[in-house]
């Protein structure tokens, strides 16, 4: 639930023309190999985008308003009506633990990023992982973009 | 006494003679009568046989004819009653079909509604996330004109419209009218 902030300076290049809309729910969509989001609906006011609809699941929720934040042009991503059966299912919203998303600095690599949140830089792997969508290709990080960092299974 | 003799003999001989010529007439008298009604027999015969011909064939013509008319009548009677099975047949299979076609929307409605079970409760009675009210319990035409409103943006149900536009934009107005059926008949 919530808004999200990201750098809007920062991103991919899809604001040069027609509906701005229809091109990140097609960055969203054309992502996934399934369709990520039932009834996936983006509206874009200025830098604010507002996602709605019924996510696979809490990790491709979180996946979708980073494709959506990362989009150069976006400061905001509102994602109060995309919720996923995790969502769906508590009884209270608040007990849901909110996800840990950060925005990569110039200078950053993935290990230096896996030793500050795992202490150990060897995990950086499950950082991919988790944002296999979002970074799609491992070398090919920049500054501003953001990613998930995933809770570490005990 | 001879010659008394001799003439009776001679008498008798004519008379016998006269007498064979008479019988001889006799017989061929008698042979013509025979011949003639014979000939009269075999006559009647023929007529009695070009009689009961005759009579046979009308027989016959009488008897084909009646057949012909009863085999008419029969088929007559056959034809109708073909025409009203077939007619209760098409009148069977066209509401056979009604109702496979009402069984199979219904299926489909329920088949719907399970992605909005997801959230809303297969019961209906899921106040979704917290925040809609339930959707049993109201009427099929509160629930199209909900969903149409949704799908034209119009609508906007504790801020979840763009939510609930995303879930309806795929359906048609029929899907709609289903799925309200549907929903309209969960207790």
């Amino acid at each position: 639930m919530g808004m999200f902030n990201f750098l809007s300076d920062a991103g991919k290049k899809l604001f040069h023309h027609g509906d701005h809309a229809e091109a990140i729910k097609k960055e969203i969509e054309g992502s996934f190999a399934k369709l990520p989001v039932a009834g996936l609906v983006v509206a874009v006011d200025n830098d604010t985008v507002t996602l709605a609809g019924v996510a696979n699941d809490t990790a491709t929720r979180e996946k979708a308003i980073l494709i959506a934040g990362n989009v150069e042009g976006v400061a905001n991503v509102n994602a109060d009506e995309l919720v996923s059966p995790e969502i769906i299912a508590a009884t209270n919203v608040r007990d849901l633990p909110e996800p840990v998303f950060y925005t990569i600095a110039k200078g950053d690599t993935l290990w230096g990023i896996s030793s500050d949140f795992y202490k150990d830089g060897a995990k950086y792997p499950m950082i991919v992982e988790a944002n296999l969508e979002v970074i799609k290709d491992a070398d090919k990080i920049y500054p501003g973009q953001a990613i998930r960092i995933p809770a570490l299974l005990a | 006494m001879i010659k008394i003799t001799m003439l009776s003999v001679v008498a008798a001989a004519v008379l016998l003679v006269g007498c064979g010529e008479d019988s001889k007439k006799a017989a061929s008298e008698a042979a013509a009568k025979t011949v003639e009604s014979t000939k009269e027999a075999a006559n009647h015969a023929v007529d009695a046989t070009k009689e009961a011909a005759d009579k046979a064939v009308v027989a016959a013509k009488e008897a084909t004819a009646k057949a012909v008319e009863a085999t008419k009548e029969a088929t007559k009677e056959a034809a109708k009653a073909t025409k009203e099975a077939a007619v209760k047949a098409v009148d069977g299979a066209e509401k056979a079909v009604a109702g496979a076609v009402d069984t199979v929307v219904a299926v489909a409605a329920k088949e719907i509604y399970t992605k909005c079970a997801g959230c809303h409760g297969a019961d209906g009675k899921t106040k979704a996330l917290g925040k809609s009210p339930e959707i049993a319990g109201q009427t099929k035409d509160e629930l199209v004109t909900k969903l149409k409103g949704y799908k034209a943006g119009t609508i906007d149900v504790a801020g979840m419209g763009n939510l609930m536009k995303g879930q309806v934009a795929t359906m048609d107005d029929a899907t709609i009218e289903a799925v309200s059926t549907y929903i309209s008949t969960l207790k």
